[in-house]
C-alpha cells in the first residue's frame, strides 16, 4: 500500500475501464542506469557527429548488460514493491485424446510444495474468464478433454526460488503429474474465418473499373457445415454480392479449363505447404506481478509487444471477476522487448501472469523457460494451398490465379482470421492478374495456437507464387526474370482486391538490377565450373521477388514532440522498442525539421495521449459508414485510439505522425520565435535552413535551437505538439485552427503545450485543440484489405552436397526498396537478420504437428534448428537498398519482407542444382538426401 | 535440499561464501541470488550461448562457459566476468569507456534486441585475448571468428554485423595478426 501511495505521483492515470483505473508506469529502463544513457561522456553519446547516428540509443544499455528487458526485473528492482519475490510455473497437458482427470500432487518433492494451486475450479470460483479474443478454458477443468496440445491445467505458486526450482525440475517432464481418464473425441469447432477474393477485370483493363472485385462489390462469406466452409453456389450476374461473386468465379474457372484444353494457356497447378515455425525470439515470455491487496492495486511487469491492448482487456477480465472490488488500479510496466517477431503481440501469456499474481501473497514471477516457450508460445501459421497459375503461352502473360488455402490457426483463434486474409491478399506477389479466385480458410486444430508472426501469412503464400512462377518459366522455356518483367504490376493498376496501391511500385527496376548481376548473368558458366571443380556437389542459382504489405487498415499512431528552455528536444511515441531501432530512427526524424534529433525518445508512451481525450467506439474494420459519419462529428472521437507495435508499422505510420507533430511545432513554436528575434513580420520558410543546429536565413543572424527555444518559452509560444493520426489505407485529414489560421492536417487529434517544465511529454501540460472538421477514409476501404507495399528480391547461388543433401549458400544478393531509410545501419541489420530467418524457414526450421509437435513440451533448440552464421554466407552476402526516387518518398523500412524472397530463391536454386523441385518447406538436408539418394535408407 | 557453499570473484568483486541448493545452475545463481541479470537465458540447454560468461582458469587462461548448463559449483573459487563487468565505470556507475569488443558491436549496429549480446561480448573478448597470445594469419581471420562465434544464435541481425565488428577489432588491434600479415 505504502509503496503505491508514495509512487503514485509517478504513475499517470490513463483511463478507467470497467471501474478499474489503468495507470501507465514510467518505462522500466528508466529505473536503472540505462535511463541516463545520454549523460555519458561525449564519445559515448549516440548521435555522434556524422549524418547517421554513432549507435542506437539503447545500444549502451544493451552492450553493457543493464536491466532493460521486462524479464530482467525482480521485486527488489521495483520501487515501492514488497521485496520478497515469489515464483510460479504452469502445468500443461501434452496429450489431447483423453479427458484431463486431475493432478497427482504426490509427485511434488517434499519441501517443495506450492502455497497456492490455481486451477479451473479456482478461476470458476472467482469468476475469472479470458478476454473473448483468446477464447475460453484458460485452465482446463477436470473431466474435460484438452482443446489443444499444451492446454494449461494449473498454475503453481511458490514462496521462494528453491522450492520453485526443485518442484519444476521434478514436474516439468514428468508424465505422471497430469492424470488422464476416459477417451474423448477431438475438440472441434467451426473455422475461425473464411475469405474469398474474386476479381474479374473490366474492359478498361488494369486501371479501369472492375466487373467484379471486393473493393467494387464487397465481400461475402460461407456457411459452416461439419466444420467446413460451404460457399454459396447460386450464380447470378445481376444478383447479390455473393451471387455475382460466384458467377464470376465460375466463369473464371470455366475459362481456365477451356483455354487450357485449347492449348492457349499453360497451367501451373500444385499443392504447396509451409511448416509450423517457432518465432524463437531470444527473450522467452515472462511477467512479474504484485497484487497489493491493501492498496487494491495490481502491478505488472510484462514482456509484451502490445501492452495497450493488454491493459484494457485485463481490466475487463478483472472487472468481470470477483476481484472487481478488490482491484481498483492496474499498473502496467513495460520494458524493452528482447525480440518479438509478432509472437509477443496479443500473446495469451500476460493473462496467466496477471491471474497468477492475483492469488499470490507477494510479487510473483512467471517466466517461461525455452521448453515452455516452445510449448505455449505463438507460432507462425502453417498453410496448405492448392494453387493454379494460368499463363498465356504466346505472350507469357499471366491470365488467372486460383488458390484454395487452409490456414491452421491452432487451438486458439488469436489473429488467425486476419493472417488468413492477409495471406490471401498477398498471394498475387508483384504480379498483375486480370482474374483471380482466392479462397482462404483459417481453421481450428489441436496444434499450439499461431499468431501474428513475422510475415503474417504473406511469407507462406508469396513464396508459393514465386515457386509457381519459377516453374512456369522452366516449363515455358522462358528466362525467369523475363517472365516476371512481362507480368510485373505497375503503379496505378488494380490488385487482386480491386484496390490501387497507394505507393509507387518499382518492381521492374528491381528485376532489371538482378538480371544484370553477375550471379544471374554468369549462372550457367558458374555452374559448369563449380561442378567440374567439385564433383561431389551440385550448383544452382535461384531468384525470387516479393512485395510485402504493411499496415493494418486501422493504424493509429501518436507522437508528442517538445523542447525545453535549453532547446533539448524530447519525443514520446506509442511504439515499443522491439529491437528494430524505432527509438533511434524516430529520434533522428526530428533533425530535418527541428535542427536536432530528440535527446530523449520515450517509447511505449501510454500516459501522455490522454491530453487529446480521444475515444473510440466500434471496430474500425466493421463499423458502418453511417456510424463513422455520425461519430466523426464529435471532435474527440477517433476510429482507433492506440495500436499495437506490429505489422511493420513504425517506419511509415509512426514516422508520419512524428513528422506531423514536428512540423506543427516548427511552425507554431520555432518559426514565430525566429520572427520575433529577427524582428520580421514575415519569414518565407523556403528560405530557411538548419545548419549545425542553428536556423539560418540569408542576411540574418544565425539562431541556435536553444535560443529559439528560450524565446518560445519566454513569449508563450507553442513548445510542444502532440498529435494522433489514423490511417485506413489513407490518412484522415483534420481541420484545426492554429495561430489564427484554419489548417488541414493529416491528423485527427491535437494538443499543444505552451511553456511547461516536464522533461518528457506529460498530459497535464498539454491543452487540447479540437478539430473543426475531419475527413476519415471511407469504411469501404476496408475491402481493399491492403494497399501499402514494399518490395524485396533475393538472388542466391548454392552448392548441394550429393551425398548428405547439405545446402551451402555460396553467394547471396538481396534487393530492398524501403523508400527513404531513416537510419541506414538499422535497415541493413534488419535485412541481414531477415535473410537469416528466411534461410531458417527454407532449410531448417520445422515443428511437426500435434502430438510430436511443440505442444508436447519437449522442444528446444537441440532439435529445432535455426540458421547459424555458417548457414547464411556471413562474409559474402550483399544487399542493395534502392535509392529513393525523391526526397518525398515515404519511409517504409520493414524487416519482415526481407525474410520472404530468400525462401523461394533457395527452393529454385536447389531445383537448378539438383533437378528436384520441392513445393514444401523446409527442404532439410535429410529431405534432400533422400531425394537425391532414394536407394539409401 | 542439500546446500552448497560457494564463493567466487565476479566482475572484480568477492561474492560469498553463500549457501545455495546443490542443483543451482550458475545462471540461476547470477540472476536469482545476485540479481545480475545481464547474463541471459536463451535455451537453457547450452545451445544458443546467450548465457556465456568468462572464467579465468587456474592457468590464467580465459575461457567461456555456459551458465545455463553448468552448476554453480563449477565456478567455485574462480574469477568470473559477466557482460556487466567489461565497461569502465566511475564511482557513480556511469560508463567511462567500453571494451574494444563492446565498442565495435555498438558502432557496427551489431545487435537489435540485444538478448544475445552478452554471449557475443564474452566469446569475442575471449577470442581477442587468445589472439594476443597466439596471433592468427590474416587470411585465417574469418575462419577463426567462425570457429569462435559460429555456434552463437542471433535472431535479429543475422550475424553479419557481429562478425564484421570482430574482424575489425582483430585487424585494428596491434599484435593479433601474425607479423607480415
Amino acid at each position: 500500500m505504502e509503496g503505491f501511495r508514495q509512487d503514485r505521483r509517478n504513475f499517470v492515470k490513463l483511463c478507467t475501464v470497467a471501474g478499474i483505473t489503468i495507470f501507465a508506469a514510467p518505462a522500466l529502463w528508466q529505473l536503472g542506469r540505462a535511463g541516463q544513457a545520454d549523460k555519458n561522456a561525449e564519445p559515448l553519446r549516440w548521435r555522434g557527429e556524422g549524418a547517421d547516428p554513432a549507435f542506437r540509443i539503447d545500444g549502451l544499455a544493451k552492450v553493457t548488460g543493464d536491466k532493460i528487458f521486462g524479464r530482467d526485473f525482480r521485486a527488489v528492482d521495483m520501487p515501492g514493491w514488497l521485496k520478497q519475490q515469489h515464483y510460479a510455473f504452469i502445468l500443461r497437458c501434452n496429450r489431447v485424446e483423453r479427458q484431463f482427470a486431475g493432478i497427482d500432487w504426490a509427485q511434488l518433492p517434499e519441501g517443495a510444495e506450492p502455497y497456492a494451486r490455481v486451477t479451473a475450479q479456482t478461476l470458476a470460483e472467482n469468476g475469472i474468464e479470458l478476454p473473448a479474443f483468446y477464447g475460453d478454458a484458460m485452465l482446463l477443468a477436470e473431466g474435460k478433454s484438452p482443446h489443444y496440445y499444451g492446454h494449461a491445467v494449473a498454475i503453481l505458486l511458490f514462496d521462494d526460488f528453491d522450492k520453485y526450482a526443485t518442484a519444476k525440475q521434478a514436474l516439468q517432464f514428468n508424465d505422471a503429474v497430469i492424470q488422464y481418464g476416459e477417451k474423448a473425441p477431438a475438440y472441434r469447432r467451426d473455422p475461425y474465418a473464411s475469405w474469398r477474393i474474386i476479381r474479374q477485370q473490366g474492359e478498361g483493363g488494369p486501371t479501369g473499373e472492375d466487373l467484379y472485385s471486393p473493393l467494387h462489390d464487397g465481400l461475402f462469406f460461407p456457411q459452416y457445415r461439419d466444420r467446413k466452409a460451404e460457399w454459396p453456389t447460386h450464380a447470378d450476374q445481376a444478383g447479390s454480392v455473393s451471387e455475382r461473386g460466384i458467377y464470376y468465379a465460375d466463369r473464371i474457372r470455366q475459362r481456365i479449363e477451356r483455354e487450357a484444353a485449347d492449348g492457349n494457356w499453360h497451367l501451373v497447378e500444385g499443392d504447396y505447404s509451409t511448416q509450423i515455425v517457432e518465432p524463437m525470439m531470444m527473450e522467452p515470455e515472462a511477467s512479474n506481478g504484485w497484487f497489493d491487496s491493501d492498496g487494491k492495486t495490481l502491478h505488472l511487469v510484462l514482456t509484451s509487444q502490445s501492452p495497450q491492448d493488454f491493459q484494457e482487456m485485463a481490466a475487463h477480465m478483472i472487472a468481470g471477476s470477483r476481484f472487481a472490488g478488490r482491484v481498483e488500479n492496474l499498473v502496467v510496466h513495460s520494458g524493452f522487448v528482447g525480440g518479438g517477431f509478432g509472437a509477443k503481440d496479443h500473446s495469451i501469456f500476460p493473462y496467466y501472469g496477471a491471474v497468477a499474481a492475483l492469488f499470490a501473497t507477494a510479487p510473483l514471477r512467471l517466466a517461461n523457460n525455452r521448453f515452455e516457450q516452445f510449448q505455449a508460445g505463438l507460432k507462425r501459421h502453417p498453410f496448405k494451398m492448392h494453387n493454379t497459375l494460368a499463363v498465356d503461352r504466346k505472350s507469357g502473360k499471366f491470365q488467372a490465379l486460383l488458390a484454395d488455402m487452409q490456414v491452421d490457426g491452432g487451438g486458439r483463434q488469436n489473429f488467425s482470421p486476419s493472417v488468413a486474409m492477409v495471406g490471401a491478399s498477398a498471394i498475387q506477389g508483384i504480379y498483375y492478374f486480370p482474374r483471380n479466385d482466392i479462397i482462404s480458410v483459417a481453421r481450428q486444430s489441436m496444434n499450439v495456437d499461431s499468431g501474428s508472426m513475422r510475415g503474417y501469412g504473406t511469407l507462406q503464400t508469396m513464396n508459393a507464387t514465386e515457386m509457381m512462377v519459377n516453374r512456369a518459366a522452366h516449363e515455358l522455356g522462358l528466362d525467369p526474370i523475363e517472365l516476371r518483367l512481362r507480368n510485373a504490376f505497375e503503379t496505378g493498376w488494380r490488385n487482386t482486391q480491386g484496390a490501387i496501391p497507394r505507393v509507387g511500385v518499382r518492381y521492374r527496376e528491381m528485376l532489371e538490377r538482378a538480371r544484370a548481376h553477375p550471379i544471374w548473368q554468369e549462372r550457367a558458366e558458374r555452374k559448369r565450373i563449380f561442378e567440374q571443380q567439385h564433383p561431389d556437389r551440385f550448383f544452382g542459382t535461384g531468384y525470387a521477388i516479393v512485395t510485402k504489405d504493411y499496415g493494418t487498415g486501422g493504424a493509429a499512431p501518436s507522437a508528442a514532440v517538445q523542447f525545453d528552455r535549453e532547446g533539448r528536444l524530447s519525443l514520446g511515441i506509442g511504439f515499443m522498442e522491439m529491437g528494430t531501432g524505432t527509438q533511434t530512427s524516430q529520434a533522428m526524424l526530428l533533425e530535418d525539421i527541428l535542427g536536432a534529433p530528440a535527446a530523449e525518445c520515450h517509447v511505449a508512451e501510454m500516459d501522455a495521449w490522454q491530453a487529446m481525450r480521444q475515444f473510440q467506439t466500434e471496430s474500425p474494420y466493421t463499423m458502418s459508414q453511417a456510424h463513422q459519419d455520425k461519430m466523426a462529428a464529435d471532435p474527440l472521437w477517433t476510429p482507433v485510439v492506440a495500436m499495437a507495435s506490429s505489422a511493420s508499422m513504425s517506419a511509415y505510420f509512426q514516422s508520419h505522425v512524428t513528422l506531423q507533430a514536428a512540423q506543427i511545432l516548427f511552425e507554431q513554436g520555432l518559426l514565430p520565435a525566429a520572427r520575433q528575434l529577427w524582428q520580421l513580420q514575415q519569414v518565407d520558410p523556403q528560405k530557411l535552413q538548419w545548419r549545425n543546429g542553428a536556423l539560418e536565413m540569408a542576411g540574418q543572424p544565425s539562431l541556435p535551437l536553444a535560443r529559439l527555444a528560450a524565446e518560445a518559452h519566454r513569449s508563450g509560444l507553442v513548445t510542444g505538439v502532440m498529435a494522433h493520426a489514423f490511417n485506413r489505407w489513407d490518412w484522415a485529414e483534420g481541420t484545426f485552427e492554429l495561430g489564427g489560421d484554419k489548417q488541414v492536417l493529416m491528423i485527427d487529434g491535437l494538443a499543444l503545450r505552451r511553456g511547461g517544465t516536464a522533461e518528457r511529454p506529460r498530459a497535464k501540460e498539454y491543452q487540447l485543440v479540437k478539430r473543426s472538421a475531419v475527413h476519415y477514409p471511407p469504411t469501404d476501404l476496408n475491402n481493399a484489405m491492403v494497399t501499402y507495399y514494399a518490395p524485396c528480391a533475393a538472388l542466391v547461388e548454392v552448392a548441394v552436397h550429393k551425398g548428405t543433401g547439405a545446402v551451402e549458400i555460396l553467394g547471396l544478393q538481396n534487393y530492398l526498396e524501403c523508400g527513404r531509410p531513416i537510419v541506414r545501419q538499422l535497415v541493413e541489420g534488419q535485412i541481414e537478420g531477415g535473410v537469416a530467418m528466411g534461410i531458417g524457414h527454407a532449410l531448417y526450421e520445422y515443428l511437426p504437428a500435434l502430438a510430436a509437435g511443440a505442444g508436447n513440451g519437449t522442444w528446444n533448440l537441440n532439435r529445432y534448428q535455426v540458421a547459424l552464421a555458417g548457414d547464411v554466407c556471413v562474409w559474402k552476402q550483399q544487399h542493395e537498398i534502392l535509392a529513393p526516387e525523391s526526397d518525398g518518398d515515404p519511409h517504409k523500412g520493414i524487416a519482415e519482407v526481407v525474410m520472404i524472397p530468400i525462401v523461394a530463391a533457395l527452393v529454385e536454386a536447389i531445383f537448378q542444382a539438383t533437378g528436384k523441385r520441392f513445393n514444401d518447406t523446409p527442404i532439410s538436408p535429410e529431405t534432400l538426401r533422400r531425394a537425391l539418394n532414394p536407394e539409401v535408407l | 535440499m542439500a546446500g552448497l557453499s560457494v564463493s567466487m570473484e565476479i566482475n572484480g568483486r568477492a561474492v560469498g561464501p553463500m549457501e545455495v541448493p546443490e542443483y543451482t545452475s550458475m545462471l540461476d545463481f547470477l540472476q536469482e541470488y545476485l540479481n545480475l541479470t545481464g547474463t541471459k537465458l536463451g535455451c537453457g540447454i547450452g545451445v544458443c550461448r546467450a548465457c556465456e560468461v568468462i572464467v579465468e582458469g587456474d592457468d590464467g587462461e580465459l575461457r567461456t562457459l555456459r551458465t545455463c548448463i553448468n552448476n554453480v559449483g563449477r565456478f567455485n573459487g574462480k574469477k568470473i566476468t559477466t557482460v556487466e563487468g567489461h565497461a569502465q565505470r566511475n564511482a557513480d556507475g556511469d560508463i567511462e569507456s567500453l571494451s574494444p569488443v563492446q565498442e565495435a558491436f555498438l558502432r557496427h549496429f551489431s545487435f537489435q534486441c540485444g538478448w544475445c549480446t552478452p554471449g557475443f561480448v564474452n566469446a569475442a573478448t575471449v577470442l581477442i585475448e587468445q589472439l594476443k597470445k597466439s596471433p592468427v594469419a590474416k587470411d585465417e581471420v574469418e575462419a577463426t571468428i567462425d570457429g569462435a562465434l559460429g555456434k552463437h544464435i542471433c535472431r535479429c541481425t543475422g550475424y553479419v554485423r557481429y562478425f564484421h565488428a570482430v574482424r575489425d577489432v582483430i585487424e585494428s588491434t596491434p599484435g593479433l595478426l601474425k607479423e607480415g600479415d
